[in-house]
């Protein structure tokens, strides 16, 4: 692993859910904060300070950039974002990370108890 | 949600969005302002008008927690770690020494020609003081309008409690300089000096910006005036005003110990991302 990519890591909550939301194409901010808010039932809290504070320190990190907004936009005042190369190196890192975690809790038996209940 | 509601919270937030850091309106006013009309256009009936004032409070903040408090260029960190460190470790350093003298030369004050010397030393030590926080107080205005000219409000508001500190103390060791026996009065300044001690170790060990030793170094120096003032305290009678003082003190100090890796771990992967 790169260590500017290992800088990043862990990423924060609202960081991680921003980047996932963005891995399969360019997005513009509510259509994000409706992604976040769908894929984690409601868990990650993200208003229009905290995604554009997000925002814009990922894109001082170099993890996403500004892009043009597609064709069919009608609403000509959004702004669309994507991944770039580090960004999605980055996220995928994390998934490692967390990949190896959750392996760790299965050979412990955790999920499988926390399952049975 | 009807218009009347629709209309209303629109315009609340739009106020609201003056006391955003600037930076990011700079950058992002409009889109902030899109994305909450996005959401009132989106709102479904079950939620209503206070849960949307609620949404946009928490986020308001939120927001400000992050940008002014956790983001690499905030200038209330910049204020802490630039000026912050080297200011309380002076007044810190100063307190604890000058009360230790005060105690010192307080134990022989019943004794025939000393307390007259007692007396003497510790009127004199009050117009120092009072010169000292005078001249603190200056260099706190004027970070104040440095902060107001530079569009950051908040962190100017947050000056307030500071300033209230400074004040009600010199106002006390005023009264002081008529009655020595009111040292004690004067403790109120222990809690700015401990809290000022507790952000600039916490934002500057957060940042890497000094190492664990200083940041127990810094730590120390908090604990110190406080036990200087705690054994000041049962040297001289006014017991009960200083005690609610010291339970919340060491109070924050002991929590700050039991949770020092758990807010370790939870704050610095947000820093990394301002970097």
């Amino acid at each position: 692993m790169k260590p500017e990519i290992n800088q990043q890591l862990p990423l924060t909550p609202a960081v991680f859910h921003i980047l996932l939301a963005l891995s399969d194409g360019p997005k513009h901010g509510y259509l994000i904060m409706k992604e976040v808010e769908s894929s984690t039932d409601n868990m990650i809290p993200m208003g229009p300070g905290t995604l554009y504070g997000s925002i814009k320190r990922m894109i001082e990190a170099g993890l996403i950039i500004e892009t043009t907004s597609p064709p069919t936009e009608t609403d000509q005042r959004r702004r669309y974002y994507k991944l770039n190369h580090f960004g999605r190196m980055v996220l995928e890192a994390e998934l490692n990370r967390l990949q190896k975690q959750i392996l760790i809790a299965q050979k412990k038996n955790i999920l499988g108890s926390f399952n049975r209940g | 949600m009807d218009s009347k509601w629709n209309r209303l919270i629109y315009k609340f937030y739009r106020g609201l969005l003056r006391f955003y850091p600037q930076s990011l309106r700079n950058l992002y006013g409009q889109q902030l302002l899109l994305m909450f009309e996005e959401r009132c256009q989106d709102m479904d009936s079950t939620w209503g008008p206070a849960w949307l004032f609620y949404w946009i409070l928490k986020d308001f903040f939120r927001t400000l927690i992050h940008e002014y408090l956790l983001s690499e260029t905030a200038p209330i960190f910049m204020l802490w770690t630039r000026f912050g460190a080297v200011i309380f470790m002076l007044f810190g350093g100063y307190s604890a020494v000058s009360r230790l003298v005060k105690i010192i030369y307080g134990l022989k004050r019943s004794q025939g020609s000393e307390a007259n010397l007692w007396r003497v030393f510790t009127i004199s030590t009050v117009y120092l003081d009072i010169l000292i926080y005078f001249l603190l107080a200056i260099a706190i205005l004027g970070l104040a309008v440095f902060f107001i000219r530079s569009g950051s409000w908040f962190t100017a508001v947050l000056l307030l409690p500071v300033f209230y500190g400074i004040f009600i103390h010199i106002h006390a060791l005023i009264g002081m300089s008529f009655e020595w026996r009111l040292l004690p009065f004067t403790n109120s300044w222990t809690f700015v000096i401990s809290i000022g001690i507790l952000l600039t170790g916490l934002t500057a060990y957060y940042k890497n910006f000094v190492g664990k030793k200083i940041f127990v170094a810094l730590c120390m120096v908090g604990l110190t005036t406080l036990m200087v003032d705690v054994v000041l305290i049962y040297m001289i009678w006014t017991i009960w005003f200083n005690v609610i003082e010291i339970i919340f003190i060491s109070t924050g100090w002991v929590i700050l110990g039991l949770n020092f890796h758990r807010i370790h771990s939870s704050i610095n992967p947000q820093l990394a991302q301002g970097r």
